[in-house]
């Protein structure tokens, strides 16, 4: 699944490891995400749509669109 | 980065290793000098209880660790841990069959056959239990490969 994540964090000027702090993950985990590696778990899609005050749907592209 | 919820999880990690080894190595000291041909029940039970608390120790901090990892973290535990574990348990299947098949006399093992049984069952004991430990080792070096190809992948397109 695609996502925005990497557009939404440069925006604030925020480092993975900032965002990782802000949502109680590991950098890692944000490095996954933004890559493509980790489809998030809803609760987390959820953290990051309220983090972002953007709908999931803005954030995480399914099947690209 | 070695944050809390890191350090968390190395603590919790090294306590229970530390803690279900020392107990085992505590046991191996406490029973060295006494005849293993005996079946004392004293050895017997107070061994199978130490070797009991020393893995409920090493489950409980296991757990803890677990827990102490982020969502993305424990996927990739239990991933490892499962395909691992099947493949550890799978690749013991054909050394099984060499020790079945009498494949203990060509690696002269041979000796009284109390000898030969007590080692038959040691090794048939741990052959599935070290293959699955190999079989997490080797489940988590490809996934390192792998995450490693992808993020060229993405570098490079």
């Amino acid at each position: 699944m695609k996502n925005r994540l990497k557009v939404l964090r440069a925006e604030r000027d925020w480092t993975q490891a900032d965002l990782a702090r802000r949502l109680d993950v590991t950098r890692e985990t944000v490095n996954a995400i933004e890559n493509g590696r980790y489809d998030p778990s809803l609760p987390l899609a959820f953290e990051i749509g309220l983090l972002f005050e953007a709908p999931i749907e803005e954030i995480f592209l399914y099947g690209g669109r | 980065m070695f944050d809390r919820r890191n350090a968390r999880v190395v603590v919790n990690l090294a306590v229970g290793i530390l803690g279900g080894v020392g107990l085992c190595i505590a046991l191996f000291f406490a029973i060295r000098h006494t005849d293993l041909r005996t079946p004392d029940p004293a050895r017997i039970i107070g061994s199978t209880l130490v070797v009991a608390l020393a893995m409920a120790w090493a489950c409980w901090f296991s757990v803890r660790a677990h827990i102490a990892e982020d969502e993305y973290h424990r996927q990739r535990e239990m991933a490892d841990s499962f395909w691992g574990g099947w493949l550890g348990i799978g690749a013991s299947a054909p050394v099984f069959v060499f020790i079945a098949m009498g494949g203990l006399h060509w690696l002269h093992l041979e000796g009284s056959a109390r000898g030969q049984v007590f080692r038959a069952f040691v090794i048939g004991y741990f052959v599935p239990v070290v293959c699955a430990t190999l079989g997490v080792i080797v489940a988590r070096l490809w996934r390192r490969l792998r995450d490693k190809r992808i993020a060229r992948q993405l570098i490079e397109s």
